[in-house]
């Protein structure tokens, strides 16, 4: 089962629909998977073994009766403990919501992946209430970078990342309000995707930013995560945030040709302020997929400020009541930059978003001259589990909200990205790039990473922790 | 606070109008009920710095006074 586990949610699909492995088997593999090697990483915090065996049980019972099965059947997924999973309470990275009752029902995300034959097999590790971009927990504990297990994931989204690159799950879901998919990626070495603004239903998870969260997929490899958004798109009525725009599949569209496609790298503000190795990954794609133009997103600066006063002050106002009562309850990290966020003067961020739509203007000017655009993840590859503090650009920052440098303008922007993570000669530790798309243009970014990884520019191997 | 966030606090350049976050949170905490701790009050303190400068960046932006505002509510 090792080959199977080791490889591709569809590789999983094609063996459960060709009968050279039962769903039942492969999740019990993953489940024993998840159980040798979980202590290490710290990934999951609820393991759904029952849940996961009798769906699995459902899937082969489909397939003994002749019935279609989806196209991710028996690929176990999991996913960041802030969607609901029917039966357990969604903690958020949190310990004041293990008081919750348990959800009555699952997210929509989870419904469609597992409408699409894949079984889901637990919940996962994330910074408390996805204000984090390290992958530590006050409470549960860190979760561990598989590449090495004495740094961080990034965050929120690190118990996610940990479990794809650790081999642990093909599939994980994971949420982005400023970067919470991308730079987990870059530091753990796994694909993800962060889709336009409103592309995916956020309906039964718990928020972070209304104005700026994101849901999206992590993979180890593209066409599993185009396979997973592919499953997941569609209209729901239970999002009010969600856009009224249609379904642009990804999957079927992944190896056309982007030879027509107008590629740029950043430069200005996403070419400064970071360690060589952010760059270095940069050049590497862009020499791969030709690329010779720069361009400059003008205010990314200034985006990325904006963006930053927004997510104080929303997050502030969804927990003030629990900063009132439960102050104690919280990681201390994670309260006081809330705190301070309900201290701010509201023109702050009414300025905040009268700018956003001023960004939103120069984003689709550029895309008039370019159809996709390169930038860094993350400006340094894995911190050590507990740095608190590191030089960018000859300045000395706190580590915690500064890993998002390059990944919150652009999800201010709400683009679709999806992060490939590079690993130069030599080096044990991955780095990523972000592949950014014009609006609702995600098969546009991930037929670029398909290119590249098609050309061993860009993997997303397991990690031989184990 | 350690050193190390000291130093970061202490060298915030803040607004070119005065800001002082140690006045906002002393003022602040009560009005929203909110009970302080030393060491959460000196953090607190540190991230009302970072935002003053984030928000100093923001607000030299020319916007005029008919922009609109990014969220679309639609009844």
């Amino acid at each position: 089962m090792t080959p199977l586990l080791d490889g591709s949610a569809q590789g999983i699909a094609a063996a459960v629909r060709g009968g050279a492995a039962s769903a039942v088997e492969v999740t019990k593999a993953a489940l024993g998977r998840i159980e040798a090697r979980d202590a290490a990483l710290g990934a999951f915090t609820d393991v759904t073994a029952e849940r996961a065996l009798r769906k699995a049980a459902e899937v082969d019972a489909a397939r003994a009766r002749g019935e279609r099965i989806g196209p991710l059947a028996g690929a176990p997924f999991a996913v960041k403990n802030l969607f609901d999973v029917k039966g357990l309470p969604t903690l958020a990275g949190s310990k004041i919501n293990r008081d919750l009752p348990p959800a009555e029902a699952d997210a929509t995300l989870v419904c469609r992946l597992e409408a699409a034959g894949a079984i889901l097999v637990g919940a996962l590790n994330m910074g408390e209430y996805a204000y984090d971009f390290t992958g530590q927990n006050a409470h549960d504990g860190p979760s561990r970078n598989p590449h090495d297990i004495a740094r961080m994931t990034g965050g929120s989204s690190g118990g996610a990342a940990a479990a794809v690159a650790g081999g642990l799950v093909p599939i994980a879901l994971g949420s982005d309000t400023n970067g919470s998919i991308r730079v987990p990626s870059s530091f753990c070495g796994a694909f993800g995707l962060k889709p336009t603004y409103g592309r995916l239903s956020r309906a039964r998870t718990f928020p972070f930013v209304a104005s700026l969260d994101h849901l999206g997929p992590f993979a180890r490899n593209v066409m599993d995560l185009a396979l997973a958004y592919d499953a997941m798109l569609g209209r729901d009525e239970a999002d009010p945030a969600q856009a009224d725009v249609a379904p642009q599949p990804a999957a079927a569209s992944l190896d056309e040709s982007i030879e027509d496609l107008r590629i740029a790298r950043l430069g200005g503000y996403f070419a400064r302020s970071g360690e060589p190795c952010a760059f270095e990954a940069v050049d590497r794609v862009a020499a791969a997929l030709k690329v010779e133009r720069t361009v400059e997103f003008a205010e990314a600066e200034r985006a990325r400020a904006a963006a930053y006063l927004i997510t104080m002050v929303e997050g502030a106002a969804l927990h003030l009541k629990r900063l009132q009562t439960r102050a104690e309850d919280f990681d201390p990290d994670v309260r006081d930059r809330l705190i301070a966020g309900a201290m701010l003067p509201g023109a702050w961020v009414a300025q905040a978003q009268k700018f956003r739509r001023l960004f939103r203007a120069q984003a689709l000017d550029l895309f008039r001259e370019v159809d996709i655009l390169l930038a860094p993840a993350t400006p340094c590859r894995a911190p050590e589990l507990g740095q608190r503090t590191f030089v960018l650009g000859g300045k000395k920052m706190l580590v915690r909200p500064n890993l998002g440098l390059y990944t919150q303008p652009i999800s201010f922007t709400g683009l679709p990205v999806a992060a490939v993570p590079v690993w130069t000669p030599g080096e044990t530790l991955p780095i990523g790039v972000q592949i950014i798309a014009p609006p609702w243009r995600e098969d546009l970014a991930l037929r670029a990473a398909r290119v590249l990884e098609r050309d061993g520019v860009v993997a997303a191997p397991v990690a031989a922790f184990a | 606070m350690d050193n190390a966030t000291r130093g970061i606090a202490e060298g915030h350049n803040l607004m070119n109008e005065p800001f002082d976050p140690e006045a906002l949170v002393d003022a602040t905490a009560p009005l929203l009920g909110i009970a302080m701790t030393p060491e959460s009050r000196a953090q607190t303190v540190l991230h009302l710095g970072i935002a003053s400068e984030q928000a100093a960046l923001l607000l030299s932006a020319e916007i005029g006074d008919e922009s609109e505002p990014a969220p679309v509510y639609t009844p």
